[in-house]
This record gives C-alpha cells, sequence and structure tokens, in this order.
C-alpha cells in the first residue's frame, strides 16, 4: 500500500521473491520435520537474508499466518520462526542474480561514423577553395568556425543534459533557441572580422554556421546516420573536384546541396521533436554549459594551430599541416570510443579493488592504455595522410610531435569533461591555447611555440591520472 | 494558535503525484479537515513528477523533496578540520549503529547529527569526500562482521554511499513553524519529521498503512546489488524504521495486524492506536440486484502484489463447476506493469478461460465495478486495510479476499477469507458463496451495516481530528459542531470521480 520504491530511477518495477514451489499445504504428513522441509525449500532466500526479518517478510508473502506457524511449526510467530530458520542456515552471500551489466558498452561503428561525420565538412573547403582567394577570408571562416564550434559545443552540453533528464521536449526547445542563435553569432563574427569586398567569405561563413548548428542538432538528438546521408552529396563532389576540374557553377550546388537537406532535417527533427511536451520545473543552469564552450573554443584554436601552422604568423602555406588536422578530425571516433573503454576499464577496476590502492593504479593502467592507443590512432591516420597527401612534405618532425600533443590535451580533456571535471579541462586548454597563440604571434619557431601544449599536455595528463584514481570520481 | 490547525502532511511516492489506496486516504483526510491548514512535503523521484491529485484550498503549500533531484548546496563545499574530523567521526559511528550491533553506537543520535548538516545544505558535500569511502571501507570489512565475508569491492562502497546519500536528502528538508509532522508512512518520510522533532520540538504522528520495512526487504530481494550494499541499505531501513517507532508521539496503524511488525521495530504498545481507513457509505451507495449471470467482480491496479494469477486460477476451478461464470477486473496497468497484464493473458489462455475475463480498465464510478459483481474477489498478499474491500462491503456486497495484513479486520464475518496464494482454497469458498443464494444476500446486507457501524470517512476523519488536537496540547476530546451535510466536502471533488477526468484513475 506505500508508494513504489524509488530506490534508483530506474528500478521501479514491483518485484515479489520467487518462493520456490510446490508449498505443501501447511503441515504434511509426510515431512518428517516440517522445520527441515521449510529449511531446504527456502534455502536460498534465507541463506541471502540480511536480518531475520527479511525472512519474516517472506514467510508472510507466502500467506504462512500466525495461526498456520503455530500449528505447523511450534514457533509463536513468523519472527520466530524466522530467528529459527535465520540460525539454522549459514549465510551464504550468493551474488546479484543480473549479471554485473557494462553501461559504458559501446561498439565501435557508430564511432567511427561519428568521426566520419565530422570530417567530411571539411571538404566543403575544398569545393570553396576557388572562390576564397588571399589570406584575409580565411581569417573570416576561422573566426566564424570556432564562434560556432563554441557556442555548439556548450549548446550541446544543455541539451545532453535536458536528455540526461528525460526530457527530450525539453532538449529539443534548448537546441530550437540556441543553434539559431548560434548562427546568427557566426554570422556576426564574420561580419565583425570581414573586411571590404569578403562578401563572399561571409556568405560562406554564415552557411557554414548554419550547418555546425543544425549538425549540432542532428548529433545531439542521435540522426548521425541522416546527417551522414546528408552530406554525401557534397562528399562526392568534393572527392570528383580533386580529380576533375568541376564548373563554379556544379560547385556551388554541390556547396549548397548538402547544408540544405541538414538544416531541413535539423529542422524537422526539432519540430517533431518539441512537441507534447510540457515545461516542468527545475532543470539545468545555462552557466554550468559555459565551461564546455570555453574547453570547445580551446581546443579548437590548438586544432588551428596545427592544421594552418605558421599560416597566421605568414609563414609557409597551411596545406603542409592539413594531414593533422585531418586526423585529429577523423579520430573523434576512435576517440569517442576509447572514452568508453576507459569507463569500462574502469568499472571494472572499481568492481576488483577492494582497497583504494588498487584502484588507484587499475585507473592508471586504463588510462595509460587508452591514451596510448588514441595517440597510436592519430599517428597512424596522420603518416596515412601525409602517405596520400603529395603537398604535405612539410608534415615534419615538429608538426607531429605537436599533433601528439594536441591530441593528448584533446584526448584527457574530453575525458574529465565526461567525469564532470570540465573546469580542469578548460582552464588548462585554454592557457595552452593562450600561450601558444601569444607565442607563435610574438614569432617564436614552431618548435619553441610547442613548449606551450607540450606541458599543458603534461599536466592535464597528470591531472587526469590523480582525479580519476579517486574512487570517487567514479560515483554512479 | 489554534490548536490542532496546523498540520505537515508528508508522503513517499504517493500523494499528490500517485493514485493509489495511500493517496485516496491522504485526499480524504485532507478534504475532510477543511479548517485545518495542511503542508503537504511529498518525497519524489527526480522532483519532476507531475501532481495528479487536484489539491483543496486549505492545502496552502506544496513542496517536493526530490530524493534523486540535484543536491541542495553545493559538492564543493567540503568541511574542513575540525568540522571535518568531527563528520567523519560521527559517520562511522552511523555506520556502526546499522552494521555492527555489538559496537553500542545509536543510530538516533549520529542521524540527528547528519541533520544538522543537512539543514545546512553541507551533507550531500560532505558524504562525496574519498574519506567516507575509506571509512565505510574499513567498517564493513572489519573481520567480525557478515559483510566483510561478502568481500565488499571499492564499487560497493561507492553505490551504497550514493544511495545512502540520496535517501538522507529529505533530513533536511524543514517543516513550518508549529506544525504536527504527519508522516503517512513510515522510512524516509519520517526524516523531516524526526528532525522537527528533535530540533523544533513539533509533535510527530506516524500512519502506517502498508509496513513500510516488509515492503523494502520484499522489494530488494531481486536489486542488482551484492551483498554488503543490500546488508547495509536494508539495515539502514531498519534502524530508521525502529527510530521513527520509538521517537513518534503517537503511531496510528491502519489496522491490528501491523502491530506486530510495529512492537516488534520497538513501538511502546502504549502510543499505538488503531484507525481504520474509512469510506463514504453515501459515495458508495447499496448495489442494487446483482447481475443476472453469475460474476466475480475486482477493482485495483493490476500489479504484482495483488496476485492475480492466484485470483485467474481460482476462476478456472471455478468455471469448471458454473460455466457460466465471468470475471471481471477493473481497474487500470500501472506503468511499467504491461508484462504482468501479459503473464495473467498467457495464463489465462493455458487454462482455458481466455474468454470469460474481461479487462475493463479504468472506470468512472468504482461502486459500478462492485456492483457488477456476484462476490467482489481480493487475491493480494499483502494489504494494509484494502479500500476495495470495505468499498465493495459499502455497496452491500459480500466478498471473498485473502488472509493478509487487515483484511480479516474489514471483512469480520461478512465474507469469507482464505489463504493467501492458494487458489484451490480460493475456488472453494467462491463455489460455497455462488451455490447459496440466500446466505449471500444475507453476508451482503451484514457488510453493508459493518461498514456503517464501523468503517465510515466521517469516524476515520474524527479520528485523526482528535489525534491531531490531541498532539497539539488539547486535553480533553473536543466534540467538534459538525455539518449535517457534511459530506458535500467530500462529494464535490469526489477523488474517484475527479480523477477520471483525465482518465488516471488508480
Amino acid at each position: 500500500m506505500s508508494g513504489p520504491l524509488w530506490l534508483t530511477p530506474d528500478d521501479r518495477q514491483d518485484t515479489l521473491p520467487a518462493i520456490p514451489r510446490p508449498r505443501p499445504r501447511w503441515a504434511t504428513a509426510t515431512a518428517a520435520d516440517p522445520m527441515d522441509e521449510l529449511a531446504t525449500r527456502l534455502h536460498g532466500l534465507v541463506e541471502a537474508a540480511v536480518h531475520p526479518d527479511e525472512i519474516a517478510a517472506i514467510l508472510e508473502s507466502d500467506g504462512m499466518n500466525d495461526e498456520h506457524i503455530r500449528l505447523t511449526y511450534g514457533r509463536a510467530n513468523s519472527f520466530e520462526l524466522a530467528e529459527d530458520l535465520y540460525a539454522r542456515v549459514p549465510r551464504g552471500y550468493p551474488e546479484p542474480t543480473l549479471p554485473p551489466g557494462d553501461p559504458w558498452h559501446v561498439s565501435l561503428l557508430p564511432c567511427l561514423l561519428r568521426g566520419l561525420v565530422f570530417a567530411l565538412p571539411g571538404l566543403a573547403y575544398v569545393l570553396g577553395a576557388p572562390f576564397a582567394t588571399g589570406s584575409a577570408p580565411v581569417a573570416v571562416l576561422l573566426a566564424s568556425a570556432l564562434t560556432g564550434w563554441a557556442w555548439n559545443q556548450a549548446l550541446a552540453h544543455r541539451a545532453y543534459t535536458w536528455l540526461g533528464l528525460g526530457d527530450r521536449p525539453a532538449a529539443a526547445r534548448a537546441l530550437l533557441v540556441g543553434a539559431p542563435l548560434g548562427a546568427l553569432l557566426g554570422t556576426g563574427v564574420a561580419l565583425a572580422v570581414s573586411g571590404a569586398g569578403e562578401g563572399g567569405a561571409v556568405a560562406f561563413a554564415s552557411v557554414q554556421a548554419l550547418y555546425q548548428g543544425a549538425a549540432t542538432v542532428l548529433l545531439v538528438l542521435g540522426r548521425e546516420r541522416l546527417l551522414l546521408a546528408a552530406l554525401a552529396p557534397m562528399s562526392a563532389g568534393a572527392v570528383l573536384a580533386l580529380l576533375y576540374d568541376v564548373p563554379d557553377a556544379a560547385r556551388l550546388v554541390l556547396l549548397a546541396v548538402s547544408p540544405l537537406a541538414v538544416l531541413g532535417l535539423a529542422v524537422a527533427e526539432l519540430l517533431r521533436g518539441v512537441r507534447g511536451g510540457r515545461r516542468g520545473p527545475g532543470g539545468p543552469r545555462v552557466l554550468a554549459s559555459v565551461p564546455y564552450g570555453v574547453f570547445g573554443l580551446a581546443t579548437g584554436v590548438l586544432v588551428l594551430h596545427v592544421a594552418l601552422g605558421d599560416v597566421l604568423a605568414g609563414g609557409a602555406s597551411g596545406a603542409a599541416a592539413a594531414p593533422g588536422a585531418v586526423a585529429l578530425t577523423l579520430s573523434m571516433g576512435p576517440a569517442e570510443w576509447l572514452l568508453h573503454r576507459f569507463r569500462s576499464g574502469t568499472l571494472a577496476g572499481l568492481r576488483s579493488a577492494t582497497t583504494p590502492g588498487a584502484f588507484r593504479r587499475a585507473s592508471a593502467l586504463t588510462l595509460a592504455r587508452c591514451l596510448g592507443t588514441y595517440l597510436l590512432v592519430l599517428a597512424a591516420l596522420a603518416t596515412a595522410g601525409t602517405l596520400l597527401w603529395p603537398q604535405a612534405e612539410g608534415f615534419d618532425g615538429a608538426r607531429a610531435l605537436g599533433l601528439l600533443f594536441v591530441g593528448t590535451l584533446m584526448w584527457t580533456g574530453l575525458l574529465l569533461q565526461a567525469f564532470g571535471a570540465v573546469a580542469v579541462a578548460a582552464s588548462v586548454c585554454g592557457a595552452a591555447a593562450l600561450a601558444q597563440t601569444l607565442a607563435v604571434l610574438g614569432g617564436a619557431t614552431p618548435s619553441a611555440a610547442l613548449a606551450a601544449p607540450a606541458g599543458a599536455a603534461l599536466v592535464l595528463t597528470a591531472l587526469a591520472c590523480g582525479t580519476l584514481g579517486r574512487a570517487t570520481a567514479h560515483r554512479p | 494558535m489554534s490548536r490542532g490547525r496546523h498540520v505537515s502532511m508528508l508522503t513517499e511516492g504517493t500523494y499528490p503525484h500517485v493514485q493509489g489506496g495511500v493517496s485516496t486516504w491522504c485526499d480524504q483526510l485532507v478534504r475532510g479537515m477543511p479548517d485545518v491548514d495542511f503542508h503537504v512535503l511529498s518525497l519524489t523521484g527526480s522532483g519532476r513528477e507531475p501532481v495528479t491529485w487536484e489539491l483543496p484550498a486549505n492545502v496552502h503549500q506544496h513542496s517536493v523533496v526530490p530524493l534523486w533531484g540535484p543536491a541542495d548546496g553545493s559538492r564543493r563545499a567540503r568541511l574542513r578540520g575540525r568540522a571535518r574530523r568531527d563528520f567523519l567521526a560521527t559517520y562511522e559511528r552511523f555506520l556502526l549503529s546499522v552494521l555492527d550491533p555489538s559496537a553500542g553506537c545509536d543510530f538516533g543520535r549520529e542521524l540527528f547529527a547528519l541533520a544538522e548538516l543537512a539543514r545546512q545544505g553541507r551533507l550531500t558535500a560532505a558524504l562525496s569526500s574519498e574519506e567516507v569511502l575509506r571509512t565505510l571501507t574499513r567498517i564493513w570489512t572489519m573481520p567480525h562482521l557478515d559483510t566483510a565475508r561478502a568481500q565488499p569491492t571499492l564499487h560497493d562502497a561507492l553505490i551504497a554511499t550514493d544511495l545512502l546519500d540520496h535517501l538522507l536528502r529529505p533530513l533536511g528538508a524543514r517543516l513550518p513553524d508549529g506544525s504536527i509532522a504527519h508522516a503517512v508512512s513510515s522510512g524516509l518520510a519520517t526524516l523531516p519529521a524526526l528532525a522537527a522533532k528533535h530540533f523544533d520540538g513539533a509533535p510527530f504522528l506516524l500512519t502506517e498503512h502498508g509496513i513500510y520495512l516488509r515492503e523494502r526487504y520484499l522489494g530488494y530481494r531481486s536489486a542488482a546489488q551484492r551483498w554488503p550494499v543490500k546488508a547495509l541499505l536494508l539495515g539502514f531501513y531498519r534502524e530508521l524504521n525502529s527510530l521513527g517507532y520509538r521517537e513518534a508521539d503517537l503511531i496510528t496503524p491502519c489496522n491490528q495486524y501491523n502491530r506486530r511488525w510495529e512492537e516488534r521495530g520497538g513501538a511502546d504498545p502504549e502510543r499505538i492506536r488503531t484507525i481504520y481507513n474509512g469510506v463514504d457509505p453515501q459515495l458508495f451507495p447499496h448495489a442494487g440486484p446483482e447481475p443476472e449471470t453469475p460474476t466475480l467482480s475486482w477493482a485495483g491496479r493490476i500489479d504484482p502484489i495483488k496476485d492475480l494469477e492466484t485470483l485467474v486460477r481460482a476462476y478456472a476451478i471455478c468455471r469448471t463447476e458454473i460455466p457460466a461464470l465471468r470475471l471481471r477486473l477493473f481497474g487500470g496497468v500501472p506503468e511499467g506493469g504491461e508484462p504482468y497484464r501479459t503473464t495473467l493473458e498467457k495464463l489465462a489462455a493455458e487454462l482455458g478461460v481466455t474468454d470469460g475475463i474481461t479487462y475493463e480498465g479504468r472506470v468512472p464510478d468504482v461502486a459500478r465495478a462492485y456492483a457488477a459483481g456476484s462476490v467482489v474477489m481480493l487475491s493480494s498478499i499483502s494489504e494494509g486495510f484494502p479500500f476495495s474491500i470495505i468499498e465493495a462491503m459499502s455497496c452491500g456486497r459480500t466478498t471473498i479476499s485473502t488472509d493478509v495484513g487487515g483484511v480479516r479486520e474489514a471483512v469480520g464475518d461478512t465474507g469469507l477469507v482464505v489463504p493467501p496464494r492458494e487458489p484451490e482454497a480460493m475456488a472453494r469458498a467462491t463455489l460455497q458463496l455462488l451455490r447459496d443464494n440466500e446466505r449471500r444476500a444475507r453476508l451482503g446486507e451484514l457488510s453493508r451495516q459493518r461498514v456503517i457501524d464501523m468503517f465510515t470517512l466521517r469516524r476515520s476523519v474524527e479520528g485523526f481530528r482528535r489525534i491531531y488536537e490531541e498532539l497539539d496540547g488539547v486535553p480533553e476530546p473536543v466534540l467538534q459542531e459538525v455539518s449535517s451535510e457534511w459530506t458535500v466536502q467530500l462529494r464535490i471533488p469526489d477523488p474517484w470521480r475527479a480523477m477520471t477526468a483525465d482518465g488516471s484513475i488508480w
């Protein structure tokens, strides 16, 4: 008669003990000693009991009342009978009937798909290259892209928080407001940075900002396959453009088709998503999403340094470093998968460790394994890119090292962010991004400018090791 | 301040969010005392559960304490220095009081120390430290404890600490000054009441419908946690339950049967006063003639605790004797309960009686559900003082029910009571009654008379009114002038009817 057992949010199913049957009709002439018979029949339940009263509860739920207990077992009531049974059967500590699940298990393919989805839009620059001339439009595009990236990271966090609260309509509402605002902001920044005669670049940046918002919507709502399908025409066109000479008009059509499709799909998804929801009390604070935006901005800047090398300082062509940027974006798929692997690994560690020290070691080992794997994947991708990309002979040791530092920062930062330590990730990556930018603008050599990401990577890894070695960081 | 006029009603997972017996009871009580100001404090899951009962005007405040919502205060508000050391020592004694009876630690003393922190919004932060985890790891691996033999892991410690944190959330909730704390179930709902009594001297009344601790034991059985977690959590529930029994100024079970567990848990028999649930005989009037086809009627939530499998089996046995017999089940399937309904349908198909059973769903007028039966059935394995039985009795229908909780007290000799989980016994009793028209009619009349004599809503509500006055220091029972049209209060927003607007009866 009392309320549902809200022990855990997912555990609201009413459950009753399955009591072994057939239950003999109380006193049976055949049983030599009814107590023995009862103890044998209920053995599994009695050995798992934590207190005699638990057995009394089971007996009563089986329909035994005190009258029957007196007649059959010669005990005064269910409590006395339960105490007798509890004393008679040794404790057995059975493991839960449900095998310990691994909530962090994910398959690799969807992760790789998401990585691909991050990388494909890059092909737009191949198609758009003829329209962007000189170096100034690059700044317009970059400023807008960075703004959109940071904004959408924060927006995605807010929407994911709503989803985590089980309120999909609220998540859709957050996206419906946030995504257009982000597109406006991206366009505004592009306008502010652009000079005279750069209208084309601003238009491109505006489309790019719209795309970023729409793609965020589809990704957060778990529609990456739709996104991939929408990106297909543009990707195919870009590959074509690399091999053949594609006329400008066709390039423009290809450039417009995919973002328009993504935009249409996102709008449809949102309009469907916001329906049926009632605005409930409570909800996440807006401020809580800000550090995610800062982290996004910082990693964006760091990736730009890898991608563009000394272009910002007016040096060699960015093409030299392009394989690094492509490798980083493609590696986001394996990175996501490895984040889950880390969760699985530490969960297994928690389940086997009986002392904090043992867990600290297990956690450090898992971190080393996952980060190592990630860096190997990143290095492999960059190497493959260098081999496939003939213009990239400038991708030297310093650049490779820089790529690994930024990879470490990104993965460890994402890891800390996943564990709620987003402030740590955002401040270390932010400091590194700022320091490297200042160094590059101050004319430091590429190798010297690497000091900032290198130091930051070391600090962040140490912090991750320390933070995630504490069992309390893995609170359910 | 007028006496007995301010009451804080504390609920867990029931009123005013969920339909069911306890919620109906709460609604009746609140509507039955329009002159008493109620503050309803409900413990819920996420805190985003909708309110499904219309709150009357005398509920001047409703607050929610979500067990799984965001924490009050901040996790960063860590304790430092001496406060930290004191807290860890308190927490250690708290754990010992639950896990190690031989340590001689007092659960109540430590709980109130934790309550002080909770009232400052610092308990969650305090419980999230690494040292807290280590304290638990150290305590429950002490070699002389059962938990040590179950080899608790760090994961167990994390789960247990997290659950304790959430279960202790209500400890920080404050009640309005000068109000009576009325917990309408034992366990977590008593936490704010215990704190209010300890810190502010509020009178504390505890009403039990089901037996809270027994339900925790039964409900925990198939949970996914390992043994040490189960031992700690159920130990916590047990100690809390006993503390509530010891501290309450008065305990009002809704049946005599509950007293067994209450006295077992340490309640002073002098302070236990049974107050039966009541029903308004005007809302459940005499149902008139029986249906022409012999029919078994049942009303309630389609839920495993109602053990409808036994009912379906008993029905199948009866059908072999009376082929025309029908079974009509009135009531909805609660969220997540669909698998159980499927189980029932499969069972009926196996027994070859599908064609005789109808699922009527929720009905606007429950009295009609009772009228639809030649007899009214109840097959539950656990009950407090079931409304469906006294309502059916009020309609002049005799009942066949299982001998659980307060059922025997409700039915008396006006119906048949059989052991639970025994389809054959239930079928025998059913056939007896179905074959004896004269006896059935006589028992029906006796049933209605028994309700009018003993279980009217008015009697139940007046019982609580007197208790409120008593707890507030009014020495003698004060006779209230009650208008003869008193039931109008209840008829206008009739809980059963009111809820059908959105189809969410039960």
